[in-house]
């Protein structure tokens, strides 16, 4: 059974897009990009949801998690800082993982925990990016992004040492505290996101 | 590989500090950021400020300078035009008067006559000072050799002059701001620096156009020309900031006045 916290992250997870479809096609390319990122973790949730209620094993969903999750941010980011270092970076990423799932395939249904660290690293790479071109000037999604830096690098070694953790054969109740942290951050994350379309994006009334 | 509950623990621990680690280096980062845009962003709201207050004293100067021209044109009016077409006036209405005689007539006459070219005469004057007519009708050239010559009529300073400068690469309005400068330059000159010489140059070349204003009158300290309002220096910087051109006022004490104004054309 899931932990009543997590079922409250998936909902507002399921909520968020939603939400932010009412603009959909009024704030530009990012916004659009990040709508539909939004709507892809809301998706890859209610999978992790149903895979959990029938106790199937839901642990080869997370290579697509991290992937997809790594294609959509670059491309937001790419929309926000309008730089193609990012296209090469995503290459050459991408790249690696292939020849990474080419060279020991069982990767695919284990936990991939060198995969997970570089897409997350590139993706605080970009926040951190992001960051220094707000400072020359107006800038958006500023705390979306205060959200991404703050959760893909408190996460990054909790991913990291994911397989350790799961090698230990430590009991469900500690599993589940660590569990714990990653998910607070986790609600982090989604609270910035909330306030971000609460403070810049919600349909104000015309007067 | 087995672990003792021990290994566990301090492993779990190892990675919690990391974590919280990451976290503060977040938090860091994140304030970091954060007050580095606050304080841009003041800094670049005081230099806005500071510009709006530089805006509103050119607007203050510009409308002392209007102000000061507008009572000059009235004085001007009232003294040169509106007086004598009294006189004018009360000799006609003499005329009327079927009392007089012939020669009292004519000599009214005469009087009337004489007035009416003074009057004539002066509010050419007053109009041509307000809009020289060579400017609007001839251009920038003519205009400003018309006021070398009026200068030189004056009989006390000489005037060398070369203009090298096609019509057309001032815009009308341009032209007359260039003009505006250059009657204020020798204004100043006429009235504070008595001066023996002027230098005015005008000269196109490829991609600027330069006009060289010198006196080797007895000049000023800059920042005490800057204070006084009567040398019109801000109103000169003020026409340089319309035409997008640079101006570069030079002067000492007993060292003469040089002002360069420099325009990037295409």
């Amino acid at each position: 059974m899931l932990s009543f916290f997590t079922n409250f992250l998936i909902l507002v997870s399921v909520i968020l897009p939603i939400l932010y479809f009412i603009g959909f096609s009024k704030f530009g390319k990012a916004y659009k990009v990040f709508t539909l990122y939004l709507l892809f973790i809301a998706i890859v949730q209610g999978l992790l949801f149903y895979y959990a209620t029938r106790k199937i094993d839901n642990l080869f969903l997370f290579s697509y998690y991290f992937i997809g999750q790594f294609l959509l941010v670059s491309l937001f980011y790419f929309f926000l800082l309008k730089k193609k270092w990012i296209g090469w970076l995503v290459g050459a990423v991408v790249v690696t993982l292939i020849v990474q799932y080419v060279l020991s395939p069982e990767s695919y249904e284990y936990y991939n925990g060198l995969g997970v660290s570089i897409t997350q690293t590139v993706i605080v790479i970009y926040a951190l990016f992001y960051y220094f071109k707000s400072l020359s000037g107006k800038a958006t999604f500023l705390l979306v992004n205060t959200g991404v830096l703050l959760y893909f690098l408190t996460s990054l070694l909790f991913f990291a040492s994911g397989n350790l953790i799961l090698s230990l054969g430590l009991s469900k109740e500690i599993q589940l505290q660590i569990g714990l942290i990653n998910e607070f951050a986790y609600f982090i994350f989604l609270i910035l996101i909330f306030l971000e379309w609460y403070r810049n994006y919600r349909p104000k009334k015309a007067y | 590989m087995q672990y003792t509950p021990t290994d566990e623990i301090q492993i779990i621990s190892i990675l919690l500090i990391g974590i919280s680690l990451l976290v503060l280096m977040g938090i860091a980062i994140i304030l970091f950021f954060y007050f580095s845009r606050k304080k841009i962003i003041k800094t670049e709201l005081e230099k806005a400020n500071l510009q709006i207050a530089h805006q509103q004293e050119v607007l203050q100067a510009s409308l002392q300078t209007q102000e000061a021209e507008r009572k000059r044109i009235a004085q001007d009016l009232h003294d040169d035009i509106s007086s004598k077409l009294n006189i004018v006036s009360l000799n006609a209405n003499f005329l009327t008067d079927q009392n007089i005689t012939p020669q009292e007539a004519i000599k009214l006459g005469g009087s009337i006559a004489k007035v009416t070219a003074t009057v004539l005469e002066s509010s050419r004057r007053i109009a041509h000072e307000l809009l020289p007519p060579a400017l609007e009708k001839f251009g920038l050239v003519p205009a400003l050799e018309e006021l070398c010559d009026q200068v030189e009529e004056c009989g006390t300073l000489q005037v060398t002059s070369r203009f090298q400068y096609e019509e057309g690469i001032f815009s009308k309005e341009e032209g007359l701001h260039v003009f505006r400068i250059v009657q204020e330059l020798v204004n100043n000159t006429l009235k504070y620096a008595k001066a023996k010489t002027i230098s005015i140059a005008l000269v196109a070349e490829k991609n600027t156009v330069t006009l060289q204003y010198k006196d080797n009158g007895k000049g000023f300290a800059l920042e005490d020309g800057k204070k006084v309002k009567g040398l019109g220096l801000s109103g000169i910087e003020n026409r340089a900031a319309i035409l997008n051109a640079t101006v570069e006022i030079v002067s000492a004490p007993g060292e003469g006045m040089q002002v360069v104004l420099t325009k990037q054309t295409n």
